[in-house]
């Protein structure tokens, strides 16, 4: 089968197609960056201005790329939620339509279940059950994966996402957005001992997460460091390779636990964060064995709702009516496959 | 999207039947737009169909019926789109839609005044937008206008700025 996936939920404009035997035929990416980039921050009108206007080129592209014609899809799978409602409309739409006139399933995705499933497009896929740490710009979660559709919510975040904090230290070290990848360069310069910072919630039980006191610490930092209003030179590095430091090291304890508790032996790291290298190599220290999606499949793609879609497809599920978008939609409620 | 495969199945017929989808791409509500172009671009992507863009106050005013309209339409933020039609057996565009504020909206010296924009400047005498999506003459409209490729149908917003802070302008917390 021929699943095309197509992922608008934010400020990304991915398509792919997968092959259910073949594997991945195709993957385009438009990234908006730019496009929000003076704002410092996601802007929801203009994302979903980027995303009707590059869309269908995407698809084009993705279908070329593939070798294959629009007659030749089986399926059709969008990110249905959680998300930006007004992009996620420009995804269900496009999808709906392209599915409607070849006369082919169509299929809302969840966007976190696309992220945990994107291991799967490695190489070296993990197999079931695993625990997932889950660290975006929108999400930070731990979540026990017994297969596909089977989760279960061990802990999150009680504020601030992973990626979320990230970005936002990196603005305050005038960083270009999204900051995360930048602070992460500037840190390889830093000591991540020159400043002190408690790692949040480590001393609490349970597998829940907070950042926001984190950035607190470094803003409080970059105050006392500030000339006119500006954080430079080493001392931006320094911070920033705290910052990184507490972080992964945070991460490490709360993951230990969660492999712990689960009693489980393999770890993913999925999610825009898990492009974070200092994580990675952090997190291979634990007693498991640790996954993580191919570095372009770690932020939002195409590809991962192409393969989470193709899942569903494949075992006969599609949409029953016009779906709403959904963007809040809690990852419990998904079916099984 | 259901209201168009429920006509469609009434006719006993499938997307996948129509030759050419004329689609209505704006002025008007930007999600509601992308939704109607997102929706036709997909359809114009499985090949089977040709797509054309409409303007979406022309259909108004030729839904409104024969007449010299004058339209103008809340579009918040203390603005309004506004366009001339003379609508008979045939459709003429005497103004082309733009934005204009408001204060701006003047009563011209002929013609109805159509829409919910015109009282957002106290002339209350406007009809309100018809309802329902019967529509005559339409398809002389449509069939004049030309065939655009998928990734060519894109909506017309006519406001191109966003109420949104740049970055250099947010103050910062590393300053006062
Ligand atoms: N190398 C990195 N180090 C830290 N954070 C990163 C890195 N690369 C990307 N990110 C962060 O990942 C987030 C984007 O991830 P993504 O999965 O696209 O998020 P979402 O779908 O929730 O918006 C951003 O917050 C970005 O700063």
């Amino acid at each position: 089968m021929n699943i095309l996936g197509i992922e608008t939920s934010c400020d990304e404009t991915g398509v792919a197609v997968y092959h259910t035997d073949q594997g991945l035929l195709s993957h385009q990416l438009y990234t908006q960056a730019a496009t929000h980039a003076e704002y410092g921050g996601v802007v929801p009108e203009l994302a979903s201005r980027d995303h009707v206007r590059k869309l269908p080129w995407l698809i084009k592209d993705a279908l070329k790329e593939a070798g294959i014609e629009a007659g030749d899809l089986d399926g059709v799978a969008y990110t249905r939620g959680p998300g930006l409602v007004g992009a996620l409309l420009v995804g269900i739409s496009t999808a709906r339509g392209l599915a409607a006139g070849l006369g082919i399933p169509a299929l809302g995705v969840h966007h976190l279940e696309g992220h945990l499933l994107a291991p799967m497009l490695a190489d070296n896929a993990p197999e079931f059950p695993f625990v997932a740490l889950l660290v975006s710009g929108g999400h930070s979660q731990f979540i026990e994966v017994l297969g596909v559709g089977r989760y279960r919510l061990l802990g999150g975040t009680i504020d601030d996402a992973t990626g979320e904090a990230f970005d936002k230290v990196a603005k305050l070290l005038d960083l270009p957005y999204p900051g995360g990848p930048h602070l992460a360069k500037l840190a390889q310069q830093g000591d991540p001992r020159r400043f002190k910072m408690t790692r949040p919630m480590v001393d609490r039980p349970g597998l829940d997460l907070s950042f926001s006191g984190l950035k607190t610490q470094a803003l409080v930092q970059a105050k006392k460091l500030a000339v006119q209003g500006h954080v430079r030179g080493q001392d931006a590095a320094d911070l920033a390779a705290a910052f990184e430091y507490t972080v992964a090291e945070t991460l490490f304890v709360k993951c230990r636990r969660a492999l712990e508790e689960t009693g489980l032996k393999r770890l993913v790291l999925a999610g825009g964060v898990a492009a974070n290298l200092r994580l990675r190599e952090r997190l291979s220290q634990l007693d498991a064995e640790l996954f993580y999606p191919p570095l372009a499949y770690c932020t939002d793609n195409g590809a991962m709702i192409a393969y989470a879609g193709a899942q569903r497809i494949q075992a006969g599920q599609s949409d029953a009516a016009y779906p709403e978008p959904r963007p809040r939609w809690p990852l419990e409620e998904l079916s099984h496959v | 999207m259901p209201a168009v495969t429920d006509l469609l199945r009434a006719q006993g017929m499938a997307i996948g039947d129509v030759d050419c989808l004329a689609v209505g791409v704006g002025p008007g509500s930007f999600t509601g737009i992308r939704v109607a172009v997102g929706t036709a671009q997909g359809i114009g992507l499985a090949g089977r169909t040709q797509l054309k863009a409409l303007d979406s106050m022309a259909l108004i005013a030729m839904q409104a019926g024969p007449g010299l309209w004058h339209l103008a339409l809340d579009a918040r933020l203390g603005e309004a789109y506004r366009a001339t039609y003379h609508v008979d057996d045939e459709l003429r565009v005497v103004s082309a839609p733009e934005l204009v504020k408001v204060g701006d909206l003047d009563r011209p010296t002929q013609g109805a005044l159509l829409g919910d924009g015109w009282a957002l400047n106290q002339l209350d005498d406007a009809a309100p937008l018809p309802e329902g999506a019967a529509c005559e003459h339409w398809t002389a409209y449509a069939d004049a206008r030309p065939v655009v490729a998928p990734e060519a149908l894109l909506p017309v917003y006519l406001r191109d700025t966003v109420n949104w802070k740049k970055r250099v302008d947010q103050p910062s917390p590393l300053r006062g």
